[in-house]
């Protein structure tokens, strides 16, 4: 089908940007990728009165490397820049293979992180990524600023707490040491496709290689991502990297998710992935954490 | 805001200057205002490829772009790989591997190969595959895609 009729402005700043938000607010919708925005257009299930395009503001594109050893990355850093840093791939393993997950070449391309945060598919990577990092957002009005942590800002099946005057600006990953080790393991279909359950982990080891930080998120299993390190750091810190006990960590997650059935996956196929996908992930990202915590 | 707009796109090296709706696809101005219809569609959500089209140098889903996007962009169109009886090395690679059937999904392939092999020399079947992964064809089963791919590797100097 085609996208309904609908108005457009490109603002040259993004105060230009915040002021339409501030005088459109509800009855219009950013314009960044468009990969998951337009999809919603062509099949008329969005009906927004005006279209605000951020493309002409390159200023929102950055990966900023912080004092603290944590990451902020431009709302509207296209997934393809991401992809090619070598940085993120050395130092933010769960991220790099995440976003090698996300759909395919083209729209990697032209999707961006902003977008997908704000947009808040619960099959999506980007928003269990930030959810498993401990990451929070930025978010910029007329009336101010303020950052939401990933906690507070997923609310539901496409539906984040930014107001219609908002605009998502940048992400923050929060610091974690240089030794951490992470990694993303999804399951779909076929490579691309979103996935039916999918886990991020990241692991902080002390001097002593134990664990003493754990970041764990699990997508797709419900409509927000789960957040799992209230369930995983208390089986796992204060552990040795080479006994860390990461089956029953795995099986304690999967026995604390609440999937629902759908045509893709029955509850209990989601739960058995869970588990498969969080052991992996964990297995992964301790091992990395050991290879880096061993260099020093 | 408004929704009409004037825009100026190249387009396999010719500029043109109109006036679009805001909510024209850039599908359908390519295939629509300017005759261009190598270039299909299909899904209309990203997903089979067959609307792939280059654009200031990547391959981009035209079913998901705007052509008020496209202003002051260079697009190049399946129509770019050649413009006579000489084809492009990857669609002789395509001819010489039967790596199309019906021909639907063939040009957002060859767009994609395109951009695919510029960056890459010597792929494996696996990055092949992966790098097609974006692209559904309904006939051919995939397998003479992936021999074409890897003959066009072999015959294409860049």
């Amino acid at each position: 089908m085609r996208p309904p009729a609908f108005a457009y402005a490109k603002p040259a700043s993004l105060d230009e940007a915040l002021g339409l938000l501030a005088e459109h607010g509800d009855d219009a919708r950013i314009l960044a990728g468009g990969q998951s925005l337009v999809p919603l257009l062509n099949f008329r299930v969005a009906f927004p009165e005006c279209l605000i395009d951020i493309n002409g503001l390159p200023d929102l594109s950055y990966l900023h490397e912080t004092a603290d050893g944590g990451l902020e990355i431009g709302a509207l850093t296209r997934y393809r820049m991401v992809e090619a840093s070598a940085m993120v791939r050395e130092r933010w393993p769960l991220l790099h293979e995440a976003i090698g997950e996300v759909a395919h070449g083209p729209i990697r391309n032209r999707g961006t992180i902003g977008g997908s945060l704000c947009h808040a598919d619960p099959g999506a990577e980007m928003p269990t990524v930030l959810t498993a990092l401990g990451g929070s957002v930025h978010l910029r009005s007329v009336r101010g600023q303020r950052t939401v942590a990933a906690n507070d800002f997923f609310l539901g099946q496409l539906e984040t707490s930014i107001e219609p005057d908002e605009l998502l600006v940048a992400v923050s990953l929060p610091g974690w040491s240089a030794t951490a080790g992470g990694a993303w393991r999804e399951y779909a279909v076929r490579k691309g496709d979103y996935g039916i359950v999918g886990a991020g982990a990241q692991v902080q080891l002390d001097a002593e290689r134990r664990i003493e930080r754990v970041g764990l998120g699990v997508m797709n299993v419900g409509i927000v991502p789960f957040d799992a390190a209230p369930v995983a750091a208390p089986l796992l810190s204060g552990k040795s990297a080479d006994s860390a006990p990461v089956e029953e960590t795995a099986a304690a997650v999967a026995a604390a998710v609440q999937p629902s059935s759908d045509i893709h996956a029955t509850a209990d196929y989601r739960r058995h992935l869970t588990a498969v996908l969080v052991r992996r992930a964990l297995n992964e990202a301790i091992g990395r954490a050991q290879i880096k915590t061993g260099r020093q | 805001m408004k929704s009409e707009c004037d825009i100026t796109v190249t387009v396999n090296g010719t500029r043109h200057s109109r006036t679009v709706s805001a909510r024209t696809l850039l599908v359908d101005f390519i295939r629509n205002d300017l005759g261009l219809t190598g270039t299909h569609d299909s899904c209309d959500h990203g997903v089979c490829g067959s609307c792939t089209v280059q654009m200031n140098g990547e391959a981009v889903r035209s079913c998901l772009t705007f052509a008020v996007q496209a202003d002051g962009a260079e697009i190049e169109t399946v129509e770019a790989l050649s413009t006579g009886p000489d084809l492009h090395p990857v669609q002789k690679a395509f001819m010489q591997e039967h790596g199309l059937q019906c021909g639907f999904c063939t040009p957002g392939i060859l767009v994609t190969v395109r951009e695919f092999l510029s960056r890459h020399r010597n792929p494996s079947e696996d990055e092949i595959r992966l790098a097609l992964s974006g692209n559904l064809c309904r006939c051919t089963g995939y397998q003479n895609i992936i021999k074409a791919v890897m003959t066009a590797d072999r015959i294409w100097e860049r």
